[in-house]
C-alpha cells in the first residue's frame, strides 16, 4: 500500500485542499506546511517560532510552521485528515481483499467447469486456494469411489508437512464433514535436530475443509502453514467456499471418468464378442454341418449335434468315410473351457482326423495323436476322445477310447449297453502312452450313441444331474428311432429336465445306425 | 505520470484506485471521473498516460469517449483500456472501431489490472 503523505493528502485527488487553504488564510499567520523532508507544500515558508509535527502512528509526515496557536489548530486539522485517510485506506484495502477473493472464486468456478480430470481440477483449485490463503504446503485428498482409500490428487510444498491419507485428521474431517483448524503445538520445522529445548519453537497451523457434493464427502482440501501464523475463521470460511466449488467439479470429473470407462468397457466387450463370434464360426466350420452327410448311402445313417455353453466350446466330433466301407467317427472333450479349450480342441480334432484318414487302427491313431500333442503341449491341457471305425458292410466296430465316456450300443431290440472302455489315458495327458484297441459287432438296425459329459452332467435348478440312468432310459425308449430323432429326443428330455437352468458345459451327441435291412448285408442279423 | 479512472459507480472507482494506489509511490497520480463528459474534460486538461474507461455510463458512454480521444490530435496516444461487465454482451468490433487499446472484464483481477498499468507505464 502506498505511504500516506501530506503531499497526496493536499493533492488534487482529495477535497481537503480548499478547506486547508481557507483555514491558512483565516488563521493568524504566516503559516506553512512542510513535508517530512522539509519541502514547503502549502502556505508561506518562513522559519516560525513553532513547528508542530503532523504524526501518524510512529511516523512524522511533516510539520506546520507558524505562530503556536495557529500552527496547533492547523496541525490538529491535518492530523484529523490523516487519520481519516488512514481509516479510509484500511477499509478500502479490506474491500479490495474481499473483491480479490470474489474474483478468484469466480475465476475458480469458471476454470473448473472447463476441466474434466480430477487431478487437473485439484491442481487448479489448490492453485487458487494458495492465492487466497497463505500456506507453506497443501493438498487435495480424494477417493475415486465410495470406500476407496484417499489419495493426493494434487499437492504442493513439503510432503512431510501434509497429513497422511490415512491420518486421524483426514478421518475426522471426512467423518464429521465440517471444516476445521488444527494448530499443532509441537515442533515442526526440523525433525532431524531432535526435540527442541524451547524458546523459538514454531507451531504448524493446519486448515481442513471437506469436499462435499450431493451429501457425500469425496475427500478434503488441506493447507498448512509453518510460519507460525495460525489460520483464522475467515480463512476457514474461504477454504470452505473453495472446497464447495472444487467438490462439484471433482464430482463431475468422476462421473465423466466413469462414463468414459463404461463406454470403453462396452467397446472392448463388443470387440471381444465380435472376435468370439468369428471364432465360433471358424470352430463350427471345422465340424460337419450338413445333415444328412451321406445322402446316397442307405446302409447307414449318422447324425450329430453340438451345443456350446459358451461362445466357443471345447467339445468336438467328426465323421468321414475312410473308404467305401469304413466309416470313421469321433467325439472328444477338452479339459477346461473357453478360448484356450477351443484352440486345443481345434488342434486335437485336426490331428485325430489327419491321422485317422491314413486308415490306421484306432489304437494306433490315438497313440500317434498323443505323441504329437505331448511333443508340443505348452498348455498342460488334454482331451478325452473316442475314435471308432465302423465297417458298414460287416457291422464290425473297431475303436479305442482315450478316457472318454463309453458310448452306448443301441440294439435293435431296445438293449442299451455301454462299450467296453478300452483304450487309454486322455490325449495329451501322459507321455509315450500305448493305447489299446477293442471291437464290437453291430447287427442290422443296431446303432451307437456317443456323447460328452455335458449330457449326463446337465444340471437342473436344484443342481441335480441328468445322469446316465436317465440317459439310458431315454435311449431305450428311442431305440427304434432314426439317429436324428434319437438325438432330438435326448435333447428335448434334457431341456425338459434342466428347465431353463443355465448350461454349464458343452453338450455334444453323435448317433450312428446301420440300416435295419439291406440286401447283401454280410453282418449278423 | 497520470492514470485516469472512469466509472459511474463510486465503489468501483474506489476499488480500482485502491488497486493502483501503490503506483503513487512511483510518482503516479491517480485521477477520477464519474461519467463520460467528465472523463473527456479531465483527459483534455490532464493528458493522462492511461485511462481505465467503463463502457456502460450515463451521459456519454465509454465507446464515445474513446472514439473522441482517438480522433483528437495530441490525445490519441493515450492508452485506453475499456472495462466491461462480465456476462454483458461486449462488442469487440465496436471496441476496435473506436480504437481502444485493450479491454478487461469486471469483476476484474486486481493483480492483472495492476500489472497492465505497470506495463503500459513502463514501471
Amino acid at each position: 500500500m502506498a505511504h500516506l503523505s501530506l503531499k497526496s493528502l493536499l493533492g488534487a485527488r482529495f477535497d481537503a485542499a480548499p478547506s486547508v487553504t481557507a483555514l491558512i488564510s483565516a488563521l493568524e499567520g504566516p503559516l506553512g506546511i512542510e513535508d517530512a523532508a522539509g519541502n514547503l507544500l502549502m502556505g508561506a515558508a518562513r522559519a516560525g517560532p513553532c513547528r508542530v509535527p503532523v504524526a501518524h502512528h510512529d511516523g512524522v509526515l511533516g510539520h506546520v510552521i507558524g505562530p503556536a496557536a495557529s500552527a496547533e489548530a492547523l496541525g490538529a486539522l491535518l492530523r484529523y485528515l490523516v487519520a481519516k485517510e488512514a481509516e479510509r485506506r484500511a477499509l478500502a484495502g479490506e474491500v479490495l481483499h474481499l473483491y480479490r477473493e470474489i474474483h478468484l472464486i469466480d475465476q475458480l468456478s469458471e476454470d473448473l467447469t472447463a476441466l474434466l480430470e480430477v487431478s487437473a481440477v485439484s491442481r487448479s483449485a489448490l492453485e487458487q486456494a494458495r492465492r487466497l490463503i497463505a500456506g507453506t504446503s497443501g493438498g487435495i485428498l480424494v477417493r475415486d469411489k465410495a470406500g476407496d482409500p484417499l489419495h493426493y490428487a494434487a499437492r504442493f510444498g513439503e510432503d512431510a508437512a501434509l497429513p497422511e491419507p490415512e491420518s486421524a485428521y483426514a478421518d475426522s474431517v471426512l467423518e464429521r464433514g465440517v471444516a476445521e483448524i488444527v494448530n499443532v503445538g509441537a515442533m515442526v520445522s526440523d525433525c532431524s535436530s531432535g526435540p527442541r529445548t524451547g524458546g523459538e519453537s514454531r507451531f504448524r497451523s493446519m486448515i481442513f475443509a471437506p469436499l462435499r457434493a450431493k451429501q457425500r464427502t469425496l475427500g478434503l482440501i488441506v493447507l498448512t502453514n509453518d510460519t507460525g501464523d495460525p489460520y483464522t475463521a475467515a480463512d476457514l470460511k474461504l477454504l470452505h467456499t473453495i472446497a464447495l466449488q472444487t467438490a462439484a467439479a471433482i464430482e463431475n470429473s468422476l462421473m465423466c471418468a466413469e462414463m468414459v470407462d463404461a463406454v470403453r468397457y462396452r467397446e472392448q466387450l463388443t470387440a471381444i464378442q465380435r472376435e468370439l463370434d468369428t471364432a465360433r464360426a471358424i470352430q463350427h466350420s471345422l465340424l460337419p454341418g450338413i445333415f444328412p452327410p451321406f445322402p446316397d448311402r442307405t446302409d447307414f445313417e449318422i447324425h450329430a449335434q453340438m451345443t456350446s455353453a459358451r461362445a466357443v466350446g471345447g467339445d468336438f466330433f467328426d465323421f468321414f468315410l475312410i473308404d467305401d466301407d469304413d466309416l470313421g467317427f469321433m467325439i472328444g472333450d477338452v479339459s477346461g473351457k473357453g478360448t484356450p479349450a477351443a484352440l486345443y480342441m481345434a488342434m486335437t480334432h485336426t490331428h485325430v482326423k489327419t491321422v485317422a484318414l491314413r486308415g490306421i487302427a484306432p489304437e494306433e491313431c490315438m497313440a500317434e495323436v498323443n505323441r504329437i500333442l505331448r511333443k508340443d503341449n505348452a498348455s498342460s491341457m488334454f482331451a478325452t476322445c473316442f475314435y471308432g471305425i465302423l465297417n458298414t458292410r460287416t457291422g464290425e466296430l473297431r475303436y479305442s477310447n482315450a478316457g472318454h465316456n463309453p458310448p452306448y450300443l443301441i440294439g435293435s431290440s431296445g438293449s442299451i449297453t455301454p462299450l467296453d472302455p478300452r483304450g487309454g489315458a486322455p490325449l495329451g495327458l501322459l507321455p509315450h502312452k500305448e493305447y489299446q484297441g477293442a471291437s464290437a459287432q453291430l447287427g442290422l438296425g443296431d446303432g451307437l450313441f456317443l456323447y460328452t459329459d455335458g449330457v449326463p452332467e446337465a444340471n437342473n435348478s436344484e443342481l441335480e444331474d441328468f445322469s446316465n440312468e436317465r440317459l439310458v432310459e431315454v435311449l431305450r425308449a428311442a431305440a427304434a428311432l432314426p439317429s436324428r430323432e434319437v438325438i432330438d429326443t435326448v435333447n428335448s428330455r434334457l431341456l425338459g429336465f434342466t428347465a431353463g437352468a443355465p448350461q454349464s458345459d458343452d453338450i455334444t451327441m453323435l448317433a450312428v445306425r446301420l440300416a435295419a435291412n439291406r440286401p447283401g448285408l454280410e453282418c449278423a442279423a | 505520470m497520470k492514470i485516469l479512472i472512469v466509472d459511474d459507480e463510486p465503489h468501483l472507482r474506489m476499488l480500482i484506485q485502491q488497486t493502483l494506489e501503490e503506483l503513487e509511490d512511483k510518482g503516479v497520480e491517480l485521477l477520477m471521473a464519474a461519467d463520460g463528459e467528465q472523463a473527456l474534460e479531465t483527459i483534455r486538461e490532464e493528458r493522462p498516460d492511461l485511462v481505465f474507461l467503463d463502457v456502460m455510463m450515463p451521459r456519454k458512454n465509454g465507446f464515445d469517449v474513446c472514439h473522441a480521444v482517438k480522433q483528437e490530435d495530441g490525445l490519441r496516444h493515450i492508452c485506453i483500456i475499456l472495462l466491461t461487465a462480465k456476462g454483458q454482451e461486449f462488442d469487440r468490433q465496436r471496441g476496435q472501431q473506436v480504437g481502444a487499446d485493450l479491454y478487461m472484464t469486471k469483476p476484474f483481477d486486481p493483480d492483472a489490472l495492476l500489472e497492465k498499468a505497470r506495463s503500459v507505464l513502463g514501471i
